[in-house]
């Protein structure tokens, strides 16, 4: 927990990091909120024997994680950022305590990543399969080549020891159980009952969360804003983290 | 700033030479260049290779996501982005790259990026390695890994099978090479000790024709002639016989090449005699000159033609034709006669020793052509026979057209030659310009991606990688400079000579390698060699790049333990196993003689014994235990086994519960008193002698074994002085006793 602001301002990562990914973006709200930054259950230097196989089967294990935060540190009234899986952790816990929940902000989201008749989620199944056998290619990798010569990192000594050894490193089982759980999932039911206001930063070409999907939450969400940005990929908080800060300043305080 | 670093690229003027070829033609390595959005600038002829693209459809069209399968797009959007993003280096990741068809390609990937002071992504250079094999192993290993998991103990049962079976098989290996040479031994000795009163027995029976032979009647003339006929057929055996042997300890003297229309010639001189006596005609063609020993050409070929002539039809005037064609790195040299021939099935039997297919009527020892086979392996070929009865018959054989480099010292003496004439002593090459201008720079931060070296000719490492940096443990700063060698230890799969002779034929070398690391450690290298030729052409210095493969190596034997062997191969096995172990155990006793005797700690011997045992004690849950251990005299081998065999004895007939295994010695009656006690199913009093006879087992085929290893145990025992016996009660384990004497001088 950082800041000074009276206002919190919650930061939840995605698939396949840990909350280093929002080192840029942060920092930068710090003076007008309370910022606060967490790992999820299973990922960078959170308990891995925490890590309850059924109850992280759903996002409602997760969501289920946040609230215990949030009454923990007796928050109410957050801005909550959600990057990628997580922005739909945010609305499942905004369903169950609306009241808590002033804004989300959702970062390259997906109610759903399959493609369903209609709906364009970008995936279709086999191609899950797809993902997790290449997760379960880098068992060696993960265990020896990553946590072992991601230790080395003299690119960047200030950024330390701890930092780079735990950063994506997660445990490969935790791992592929969360890709599971992020992408079998289907939460586009969820939507039309979510009542918390929510930006949607929508990235261009982004493989894991195309356009259709970004335009399907917008009309699904009441009281939604969708802006699309220019930074290319899923993770716009890394690779242009200075765009994504003026989207949700501007987003924050309309002039 | 997104193009920054492909301009600088693009337009960097005259490349120095080893980092730019590094780039394009570094050995089974693709690089590119990436913008920070994931547009590929620029990319190695290599990688362009691999995927079957033109160079002008990827450099600013493609996407990296775009040559990756759709799990690798995913990884690479939520892992490694973020990863290179926060540590601006990645190793090691698993991908498959899709060429253009939608071949899948598996590569690892090790990459690093270049961020403003601000820490926003400029681009990345990317390295690919080509790990083909490197990913079957791992398929093999995830395979093994899961099927470890879901049957762990029929695993453990089958992996203790199958090392045992292996190291079975190694030591039959070992033994029957050893058994060889010792039959050859054997031959000579009996050859060399029957000559003596064979040559009496030919002498007197010749002296008793000469001095009394009139006194015979015509029954008894034939008789003693038969005698003098057997005896002297007898000596041309056991000459046979020796020079066979002497064969088979002999080293080929390969010097010049030699000659074969000269040896052929001469062996007609030789041969005239007979060759007239046949009226045989000869024809030879021209013949090559081979690499070998001159005099085991000349016997060759004296055997060949001396057999044709020996098995020539009567009445038919003999033809023998000698010729020879080249077979890609192979001569064919072929005689052919129109002789007896035989008939086909029995055209491998005719190389084995003492087989003889026509009988007394012609002279004949049997082992001419099993000494021509000997030779023609030895010289590195393969000799065949086919015949046709009442046609004739072809030999041929094959023989290196050049010298085979793993027979030759000579051929590293002349690669050492060659690497001097390119590098003139005195003339080193002009040192590398230090990495100044930014062209290099990035050439530089490129190489370092991949896990490599370069080193001169000579072995001096001129470049160290980052990556070599972490897999060895030595700095640039530390390695550069020296020679390999002094740095590490590397133990290659064949001599290096033939790896020079490689590189210096054809430009490259791969193999697998092993190397020690700073702190001592053992890596297993999958190791790719290319030569790097200066502006002139002349060898200038060596680039490798290898990928580490100790992981898999190690994870190998689990592999090959699970792999799916029916149980009706192991069985088979097994049975293999316990028919040869019955005769590598004699072999066994045999050779224990004459050995030197030392001084023997025991404990030395018991801690080589348990490391021997490592598997079965681990697989068991054994406990074993051992007291202070005493020096006595004798040979260590002899010890290990005997401790292993008791030891292993113990394991194997254990009860239900887990073996506890205890050692110990102590002084009794003027001897060491050793004692190995054990808590498993014991053994009645009737067997508690019968165990130790050869072949006797108690407890049939329920157990495995070859009701061996307690009587090698008596032998070793008996050969020292010693006495051996167990004290047993059934369901209460046993005391294996054993006596050795007090070390000479010690009491």
């Amino acid at each position: 927990m950082n800041g000074t602001g009276p206002e919190a301002m919650v930061f939840a990562h995605g698939f396949g990091c840990d909350q280093n990914m929002w080192r840029f973006v942060e920092p930068e709200f710090r003076r007008d909120f309370k910022t606060v930054l967490y790992d999820l259950t299973g990922c960078g230097n959170s308990d891995t024997s925490q890590y309850d196989f059924k109850k992280y089967a759903t996002l409602d294990g997760h969501a289920d994680d946040l609230i215990a935060i949030l009454d923990e540190l007796n928050l109410t009234g957050i801005t909550f950022v959600g990057h990628s899986v997580s922005a739909m952790t945010g609305l499942v816990a905004s369903l169950r305590q609306h009241g808590r929940f002033r804004r989300m902000i959702m970062v390259a989201p997906s109610p759903c990543y399959i493609n369903d008749r209609d709906y364009i989620g970008g995936f279709e199944a086999s191609q899950i399969e797809s993902l997790l056998s290449t997760l379960d290619l880098n068992y060696l990798g993960w265990s020896r080549s990553m946590a072992q010569k991601i230790m080395g990192n003299p690119a960047r000594p200030e950024l330390g020891q701890e930092l780079a050894s735990s950063f994506c490193s997660n445990d490969p089982k935790i791992a592929s159980h969360f890709a599971r759980t992020t992408f079998y999932g289907d939460h586009r039911k969820d939507l039309p009952l979510c009542r918390t206001p929510s930006l949607i930063l929508q990235c261009s070409l982004d493989l894991i969360a195309p356009f259709d999907v970004g335009y399907y939450l917008q009309k699904n969400l009441a009281d939604s804003q969708l802006v699309i940005m220019k930074a290319t990929g899923h993770c716009p908080n890394l690779s242009a983290p200075q765009e994504m800060i003026a989207c949700m300043r501007a987003y924050l305080e309309p002039s | 700033m997104i193009d920054g670093g492909g301009q600088h690229i693009k337009a960097a003027g005259t490349a120095p030479y080893t980092a730019d070829s590094w780039f394009e033609s570094a050995p089974g390595c693709g690089s590119l260049y990436l913008s920070s959005d994931g547009l590929i600038l620029r990319c190695n002829a290599e990688l362009l290779t691999w995927l079957g693209y033109e160079r002008s459809e990827v450099e600013g069209q493609l996407r990296l996501v775009n040559m990756l399968n759709f799990g690798g797009r995913i990884f690479y959007e939520t892992h490694i982005s973020l990863l290179l993003n926060v540590n601006r280096r990645v190793n090691g990741i698993s991908l498959d790259l899709l060429s253009k068809t939608g071949q899948a390609i598996p590569v690892l990937m090790n990459a690093t990026q270049e961020q403003d002071s601000a820490g926003a992504p400029l681009y990345s250079r990317i390295v690919f390695f080509d790990t083909f094999e490197r990913r079957s192993y791992e398929h093999e290993l995830l395979a093994a890994r899961q099927q470890a998991e879901t049957a762990a103990e029929e695993l453990a049962e089958r992996n203790l099978q199958l090392e045992r079976a292996e190291r079975a098989l190694a030591y039959r290996a070992d033994q029957l090479a050893c058994a060889n040479e010792d039959l050859l031994q054997f031959g000579y000795a009996v050859s060399h000790d029957l000559k003596t009163p064979l040559r009496t027995l030919t002498a007197f029976s010749q002296l008793l024709q000469l001095t009394n032979g009139v006194k015979l009647d015509a029954e008894g003339a034939q008789l003693l002639d038969s005698v003098i006929k057997a005896a002297t057929r007898m000596g041309t055996m056991l000459d046979d016989l020796m020079d066979l042997a002497k064969l088979a300890g002999a080293q080929v003297q390969f010097g010049e090449d030699i000659s074969l229309d000269e040896v052929v010639s001469g062996v007609l001189q030789n041969l005239a005699g007979v060759i007239e006596e046949a009226q045989a005609s000869i024809s030879v063609d021209a013949l090559p000159r081979v690499p070998g020993d001159k005099g085991q050409l000349v016997r060759l070929f004296q055997n060949l033609v001396g057999n044709a002539v020996k098995y020539r039809r009567q009445g038919v005037p003999l033809r023998i034709n000698i010729c020879a064609e080249q077979k890609g790195a192979e001569w064919m040299i072929s005689v052919r006669d129109n002789g007896l021939g035989f008939e086909p099935e029995f055209a491998d039997r005719v190389f084995a020793v003492f087989q003889r297919l026509h009988g007394q009527e012609i002279d004949g020892t049997g082992v001419g052509l099993t000494i021509c086979k000997r030779i023609v392996q030895r010289l590195g070929g393969r000799i065949w026979a086919i015949g046709r009865p009442g046609e004739g018959a072809e030999f041929s054989f094959t023989i290196p057209a050049e010298m085979v480099a793993s027979h030759l010292n000579v051929e590293a003496d002349r690669t050492t030659a060659l690497i001097e004439r390119v590098t003139p002593a005195g003339k080193e090459p002009s040192p590398d310009p230090p990495p100044v201008d930014r062209h290099f720079y990035e050439l530089f931060e490129l190489l370092d991606l991949a896990p490599a070296m370069i080193s001169k000719l000579d072995g001096t490492i001129l470049v160290w990688t980052q990556s070599a940096a972490n897999t060895f443990g030595w700095t640039r700063a530390e390695a550069v400079g020296k020679s390999s060698d002094e740095l590490f230890k590397t133990e290659f799969p064949v001599p290096l000579a033939e790896i020079q002779g490689a590189l210096l034929s054809k430009g490259e070398w791969a193999g697998n390698v092993k190397r020690y690391g700073r702190d001592g450690s053992a890596f297993w290298l999958a190791s790719h060699w290319s030569l790097h030729r200066d502006g002139s052409g002349r060898p200038h210095s060596v680039i490798e790049v290898y990928s580490d493969i100790t992981d898999l190596r190690r994870a190998e034997s689990a592999l090959k333990a699970s792999s799916e062997q029916p149980d009706l191969a192991l069985r088979s096995g097994q049975m293999g196993v316990w028919q040869w172990d019955r005769a590598s155990g004699l072999v066994e006793w045999d050779s224990t003689l004459d050995e030197q005797l030392e001084t023997v700690e025991c404990r030395w011997a018991y801690q080589t014994a348990i490391q021997n045992l490592q598997t079965a004690i681990d697989n068991s849950g054994a406990d074993v235990s051992c007291g202070p251990l005493p020096a006595v005299e004798g040979k260590e081998s002899n010890y290990v086994q005997l401790l292993q065999n008791l030891i292993f004895n113990s394991i194997k007939y254990r009860s239900g519960a887990p073996p506890v295994i205890a050692i110990s010695a102590r002084k009794h009656e003027g001897q060491w008193l050793f004692s190995v006690r054990d808590n498993g199913i014991g053994i009645e009093p009737e067997y508690r002698e019968q165990i130790f006879g050869v072949f006797k087992r108690l407890h049939g085929h329920t157990i495995p074994g070859n009701g061996i290893g307690l009587a090698i145990c008596r032998k070793i025992v008996e050969r020292y002085g010693g006495r051996i016996w167990v004290e047993s009660a059934l369901g209460q384990g046993s005391e294996f006793f054993f006596t050795i004497p007090f070390l000479k001088g010690a009491e």
